[in-house]
């Protein structure tokens, strides 16, 4: 489903018809849903469309670059101990046209639920995506078009006993890999005290075989400051 | 011909370097904000970026000013003295004019609310356009410019709608006293629940708050991030009122049974317990 694809197509997505057909001398991209139908006329004639999986914090709209994932069951982590776990996270996937610039956007849609919350205070905390998932100490198997798998790596530099209910990362530093059966990242949480934490994302695909996705905030030449998490408020 | 003297010690020659300096100065000051603006354009905020621009321009234009006047033999001193008088005569004259650049610089040192901001100030709403040295604009939300002067900016009362990450808004549903409060309850909470600008945390509360004179009066009040809280309450009071109905619980209305005397209800429609079931009834 992932990948290049070569006009005209057709792909079934649950709930969601996307396809790029020729009609009266244009190409029509159409994307056909629950919400209702969005075409666009394509006047790039021959040009490969790429439809890829990416950040989850476009939709609705970009408001934030943080998700926050909260687990369904805290996690108790014993002190200077380094563990690894496995949880879900949402994607959205992108359609993406290639031009004489490399990549442009022509659609982005989801069928994960979308959801906001807040970390921390009003004054100071963070809107965050929010997404909720349980922990899974294998690599577990999801549903592919609505939810990836984060590698999820939690060190505890404390010297207690730490309870762990939520991470948040940021969108903006995610590198996603992809093949046919799953869409995957990395991720590492350094747990610094009883209630603060700071989480990044790593450069590391399941296995070789794997390819990497857009990263759509440097598609956007957006400056990107940092790409860490300071969890001041509360794991 | 540069020897030519112009007054007192002053020639021809220090009035032109005089001139090429201040104008040299203006250039660099030009140059300077310009390049500041541009490296630091998606850095650090607009507000912050304004004032810093501001700051290092009339900096590098007060250094120009301070060698032209050596140049052209301006004493200091003497400057200094006359100065002072001046001040007291003109900052007697201008106590406004103080007032609201003392006001300025108190609110770029408390910044209690930055450009792009919306606010209420002395009954005006709208957008932060500008924060100069002297007043501050307002774009109002029907699009007109109001300047408010900083004297009142920072002495009245001011409200900052989006100085928080989020905020909550609030709705009072009225629903019949035949329906059910607890499914009208769940059913909203579903229509809160569908919506991905309603926050999760903090979550929404919704309750009834009031056995009213016509209605069960329910309560709704979710959270939001301020950015995108009003359209989010333009959509969702209908959004709710059409879940109900499609639910079967309608929104209540005013009315009121008439009894007359004899003990008969006029309407023979309606029940003889004098409580309305349906229908619009006599509205008040």
């Amino acid at each position: 489903m992932f990948g290049k694809h070569t006009v005209p197509f057709v792909l079934e997505f649950e709930g969601a018809v996307v396809s790029v057909q020729p009609e009266n001398g244009h190409l029509i991209y159409r994307r056909q849903g629950e919400s209702g139908v969005l075409e666009k006329n394509l006047l790039h004639h021959g040009k490969p469309i790429h439809i890829l999986p990416v950040e989850p914090v476009n939709l609705p709209k970009n408001i934030t670059p943080f998700l926050m994932i909260e687990f369904d069951r805290p996690i108790f982590l014993g002190s200077k101990i380094e563990e690894t776990v496995y949880v879900s996270f949402p994607y959205e996937i992108g359609v993406f046209i290639s031009a004489r610039k490399p990549y442009e956007v022509i659609d982005i849609f989801s069928l994960a639920t979308q959801k906001y919350t807040l970390y921390g205070e009003p004054k100071s905390g963070l809107v965050c995506r929010y997404w909720k998932s349980a922990v899974f100490s294998q690599e577990p198997e999801l549903f592919p078009l609505r939810e990836g798998i984060i590698h999820l790596t939690i060190k505890n530099t404390t010297a207690d006993w730490v309870e762990i209910r939520k991470v948040v990362l940021n969108a903006f530093g995610m590198k996603i890999y992809y093949d046919k059966k799953r869409v995957v990242q990395s991720a590492h949480m350094k747990i610094v005290g009883p209630r603060s934490a700071e989480t990044d994302l790593l450069v590391s695909p399941f296995s070789r075989a794997m390819n990497k996705s857009i990263e759509l905030f440097s598609l956007r030449k957006q400056i990107i400051s940092t790409t860490h998490v300071m969890m001041r408020d509360g794991i | 011909m540069f020897d030519t003297i112009i007054w007192g010690r002053v020639t021809l020659f220090d009035l032109i370097v005089s001139m090429i300096i201040l104008l040299a100065t203006a250039l660099v000051a030009k140059g300077v904000s310009l390049y500041l603006k541009r490296i630091f354009k998606d850095k650090i905020q607009l507000d912050h970026l304004s004032i810093l621009v501001k700051v290092v321009s009339y900096s590098i234009i007060g250094i120009g000013l301070i060698a032209v006047f050596a140049l052209i033999g301006i004493d200091l001193k003497g400057l200094l003295f006359a100065g002072t008088f001046a001040g007291v005569v003109v900052g007697i004259a201008s106590q406004n004019v103080v007032g609201n650049m003392m006001a300025g610089l108190f609110l770029v040192v408390e910044r209690p609310l930055k450009i792009g901001d919306q606010v209420e100030i002395d009954d005006v709403r709208g957008f932060v356009e500008d924060i100069r040295i002297l007043s501050t604009s307002i774009r109002t939300y029907d699009g007109m410019y109001v300047r408010i002067p900083n004297q009142t900016v920072f002495t009245t009362k001011m409200v900052n709608y989006v100085f928080n990450q989020v905020r909550r808004f609030s709705y009072n549903v009225g629903i019949r006293y035949s329906d059910d409060a607890d499914r009208a309850i769940s059913i909203i909470r579903s229509v809160l629940d569908a919506e991905p600008f309603v926050l999760h945390s903090p979550a929404a509360q919704v309750f009834v708050h009031k056995l009213g004179d016509n209605a069960v009066e329910i309560m709704v009040r979710p959270w939001a991030p301020v950015t995108e809280w009003y359209s989010l309450k333009m959509k969702l009071l209908w959004e709710i009122k059409k879940t109900l109905e499609e639910n079967s619980i309608e929104i209540a209305f005013p009315q009121r049974t008439v009894w007359f005397g004899d003990g008969t209800n006029p309407s023979p429609n309606y029940p003889s317990s004098g409580k309305l079931q349906e229908g619009p009834g006599e509205q008040e």
